[in-house]
């Protein structure tokens, strides 16, 4: 466990903390074990497993086709087909791609809860129907149990594959900010602005490294970043990724050349590199744009909608609060004895940092990632019910409030989509709170 | 104090800079011309307009936006790039031209395949046509139109490709375009074989001194001049934020006073009954009320309250009724209020809960310390000890979120406002979304940016003012 005490002075501390009970309990035992004891957070917890799994087995739950049939006798896995075939290891025969699902005359079959994808439209039921008006089906399983929107598409199903979108949202956004916000954090937290120095010629040199480095990293691979965000949002992170590792790698190239004239008089002098200031200069330039217009603004120069480039966005935009957190964190675990320890020990502050430092705060930062999760998915939520930076084929539960705005007598529309919302946000900030009463440091003393 | 007061504004300066350089890169990359969106209706699709006079149009309207400067201060460009590349006056051109260049990265052998592409056009653009020939002209000439828009190699050979057919295999063509054709083909292999890719990996620096793109648009926002929308009568930007701020002030007032008015008692409630089913159920329900985005709260209440379905207490949307311009003052005033009711309330609860909650946790703070104990001890009642003590040094902290209020109001604006249709900043940013009038968007955005930098300042500085513990030393 990374928790674990790394050295005799702070295994005492713990040990007058906790309960002198029997064995000395790890920090995680104690720490679950506080969590588990509240109802509340339990609830919250099962909440947000049971979405995860709707999430990860959307399919399963609401599908237009049945999972598995006999049809003219033989049987068939329709549902596992669409997957191979999406994959291109699977052809479906000539007969089976117009296949009628819905009206064949099966031998028998298992179809999933809900037999309606989540952007197919009923034809028999458009104009919004309520869940409880009359239905024109064959049988009661065809029903739309919450209903239909304006053109027939199930409100079931669409809640059910939205928490996939939802939850996608929130853990792609939250990990990129997370990823930025912890490094950064760290950093500005560690070193703070007197505590790395660096010579004279290293400076210099860092700021023409950093110059060269977004010239070769972004200037010159500009047309192959345009081209990537074309193919999609992976390959634009690809890309993406791969400019800023180029841009870091020129920029430290410069610095460990720049070694090279420690001796020399004037470049040799040290000077404080002021990493806190610069770091927390940039959290207030992007404190001060209100984050939702930002947003706007740039989704308003992508001309293609793509799901993935709002969850980039909201990730690239929203680390500030985890970098703030993270920067508290690495105030206290600096003057822990065991960084003291690492740094007689000759270890290079890097590796204090990224080896030590770093894994021993990340425990809090779960607290504003469970939070930030919660923001996310309800800005990616008002986003969609703007109707901004969501394709309008792809159902989200903000997507489908969307659709109560201009169809006010349908209740079902506006009261489904938004308690998922609601119950998703309460359920990630009910934890987050929990997770804050156990593991937050600062509340231990209370 | 003063020396704090400069400290603060010398921090501030950079911050600010930053923030409108970000908003001038995005208004730079916005998609479409804008130089073409500025223009006159008549001159993007009047037919009676000659080419000429609409080419005069173009530059003049470029020229007076500056568009035909260089973009920044400085340019960090590669030895390939054309330091005269901004004189190219149309913007699709200029983009294209960019992109040959990162590719070929020999600037005159490009330039001369685009003269030889633009002159091709013009030919092909007069040429008679007759009717059995028409579509195949017409194809070269969509054709030319495309190759002027395309850099990457396979995309031009295809095209040349089809030319080259269509130079062959139509009549009129092969008399008269074929000399064209072959010198755009001559040329775009002058620019294959005289290619120097490695020009675009050396950087080159290019100092522009103060005649530049950055530079005018910031002038222009100094002097509070956003540009001009492209729609709506091509109004200039200010004038539309100043005719929809007022409202978002209105919300915006209204909603503080209503915020500030329930959670501060809320917030003493809580700190009195501490520990109490009171405090607890009073927690409880304002973290609830929270986690509701406020566009879920927003529908749910236009659903059951503005709808003649179930419950039609307020009115769905905008202002005022119909006609009620007629009517006299109170009355007016009545019907605002009636259509605002809605819309504040929406806008406010997320205020409460979250002033609330800091002014409890500020306030359990202060209560077990010292000059509570003492006030206790000399025997004040609890009600004395919370309002007169505790209260009073527990709203200090709770004052400095009044600078994250403007960027609240409009962000919260931007769905409250579009929901009910109240025509604030939000709902003007909204509108230039949905009709890509980019001006009126960046606008809002470097306004509200600039307008919360300074709100923190003043807050800092009032802070500074009001408590003295705050070192004027550090900044």
């Amino acid at each position: 466990m990374m928790q674990q005490p790394d050295n005799e002075a702070e295994l005492d501390a713990v040990e007058m903390d906790g309960p002198i009970l029997g064995a000395p309990q790890s920090f995680w035992a104690s720490a679950r074990e506080r969590f588990r004891k509240n109802q509340v957070n339990m609830i919250a917890l099962r909440f947000l497993l049971f979405l995860v799994t709707v999430a990860l087995l959307a399919d399963f739950i609401a599908y237009d086709k049945p999972l598995i049939c006999k049809l003219d006798g033989v049987v068939e896995f329709p549902l596992f087909g669409d997957y191979l075939s999406d994959l291109g290891l699977y052809k479906r025969p000539v007969e089976r791609i117009h296949q009628d699902w819905r009206q064949a005359k099966y031998d028998w079959a298992i179809w999933p809860l809900v037999r309606y994808k989540a952007n197919q439209i009923d034809y028999d039921n458009q104009r919004l129907t309520g869940p409880f008006a009359v239905q024109r089906m064959s049988s009661w399983k065809w029903r739309h149990f919450l209903g239909t929107g304006r053109d027939g598409r199930d409100v079931l199903s669409g809640l059910i594959h939205g928490t996939r979108i939802a939850l996608t949202i929130g853990f792609i956004a939250m990990g990129i900010a997370g990823f930025i916000g912890i490094i950064l954090g760290a950093v500005a937290g560690f070193w703070g602005d007197e505590r790395w120095q660096l010579h004279l010629g290293g400076i210099l040199f860092g700021i023409l490294g950093l110059i060269l480095g977004f010239f070769y990293g972004f200037q010159v691979r500009s047309y192959v970043l345009r081209d990537a965000l074309v193919n999609g949002a992976a390959s634009f992170l690809g890309q993406l990724l791969l400019s800023f590792l180029i841009m870091i790698g020129v920029t430290v190239l410069f610095v460990q050349f720049s070694k090279l004239f420690k001796r020399v008089p004037i470049l040799g002098k040290r000077y404080n590199v002021w990493v806190d200031i610069i770091i927390s200069r940039v959290i207030e330039i992007k404190t001060a744009i209100p984050t939702i217009l930002l947003i706007i603004t740039i989704m308003s120069l992508v001309e293609k909608k793509n799901i993935y480039f709002v969850m980039v966005i909201i990730g690239l935009l929203g680390w500030m609060g985890v970098a703030r957190f993270m920067k508290g964190e690495m105030l206290r675990t600096r003057s822990m004895a065991y960084i003291e320890a690492a740094r007689s020990m000759g270890l290079s502050e890097v590796r204090i940092l990224f080896r030590h430092a770093i894994p021993n705060s990340l425990t809090p930062v779960l607290i504003v990632l469970t939070f930030g999760i919660a923001g996310a998915i309800s800005l990616e939520a008002s986003l969609s019910f703007l109707g901004i930076g969501v394709p309008d084929d792809v159902v989200t539960w903000g997507g489908m409030l969307r659709e109560a705005r201009s169809s006010q007598s349908a209740w079902w529309l506006a009261v489904f989509p938004g308690l998922a919302i609601f119950l998703t946000v309460t359920a990630l900030n009910l934890v987050g709170e929990g997770l804050r009463d156990v593991l937050d440091p600062r509340l231990r003393h209370e | 104090m003063l020396k704090y007061i400069l400290r603060r504004l010398l921090v501030l300066t950079p911050t600010l800079l930053a923030i409108l350089l970000i908003t001038f890169v995005i208004s730079r990359n916005t998609p479409g011309d804008p130089v073409y969106r500025e223009l006159d209706a008549q001159f993007r699709e009047g037919s009676h307009v000659t080419p000429e006079r609409k080419d005069q149009e173009y530059a003049r309207v470029s020229h007076a936006r500056g568009y035909d400067l260089p973009t920044f201060y400085v340019s960090l460009t590669s030895l390939a790039y054309p330091d005269t590349l901004h004189r190219v006056l149309d913007l699709s051109d200029r983009a294209n031209l960019a992109e040959m260049v990162s590719i070929y990265g020999n600037w005159e052998s490009i330039v001369s395949y685009y003269r030889q592409l633009k002159k091709g056009l013009l030919r092909i653009r007069s040429h008679k046509m007759p009717p059995d020939q028409k579509d195949s002209i017409l194809e070269a000439q969509v054709t030319i139109e495309q190759l002027l828009k395309v850099a990457k190699r396979p995309e031009i050979e295809y095209r040349l490709q089809i030319l080259e057919t269509l130079s062959q295999s139509v009549p009129l063509l092969v008399d008269s375009m074929q000399s064209e054709f072959y010198g755009i083909q001559g040329s775009f292999g002058a620019v294959l074989e005289t290619q120097s890719t490695w020009k675009n990996y050396v950087p080159t620096l290019h100092f522009h001194g103060l005649h530049n793109q950055f530079h005018q648009w910031l002038m222009g926002v100094l002097r509070l001049d956003f540009g001009r929308s492209y729609s709506d009568g091509k109004r200039p930007v200010f004038t539309l934020i100043k005719e929809a701020l007022p409202w978002t002030m209105v919300m915006g007032f209204f909603s503080f006073v209503l915020s500030y008015m329930i959670a501060i008692p809320l917030g003493v409630y809580g700190v009195r009954k501490r520990n109490q089913w009171q405090d607890r159920t009073v927690t409880i329900s304002l973290f609830l009320l929270h986690s509701i985005p406020s566009f879920v709260a927003a529908m749910l209440v236009m659903t059951f309250l503005c709808n003649p379905a179930y419950l039609q207490l307020f009115p769905t949307t905008g202002l005022s009724s119909d006609g009620a311009e007629l009517w006299p003052l109170g009355y007016r005033l009545v019907d605002y209020a009636h259509h605002l009711t809605l819309p504040i309330l929406i806008f406010s609860y997320g205020g409460v809960t979250f002033v609330s909650r800091q002014m409890r946790g500020g306030m359990m703070e202060s209560i077990q310390s010292d000059y509570v104990r003492t006030a206790r001890a000399k025997g004040l009642s609890e009600h004395t000890v919370v309002w007169r003590h505790v209260v009073r040094n527990s709203i200090l902290p709770i004052l400095t979120h009044l600078a994250g209020l403007f960027p609240a109001l409009v962000a919260g604006g931007v769905i409250t406002e579009s929901i009910f249709s109240i025509p604030g900043m939000g709902l003007l940013t909204i509108g230039a979304l949905g009709s890509y009038d980019h001006p009126v968007t960046i606008g809002v955005l470097t306004l509200t940016a600039s307008a919360t930098l300074f709100g923190i300042f003043v807050t800092d500085i009032l802070t500074a003012w009001a408590d003295p513990r705050i070192s004027f030393v550090e900044a």
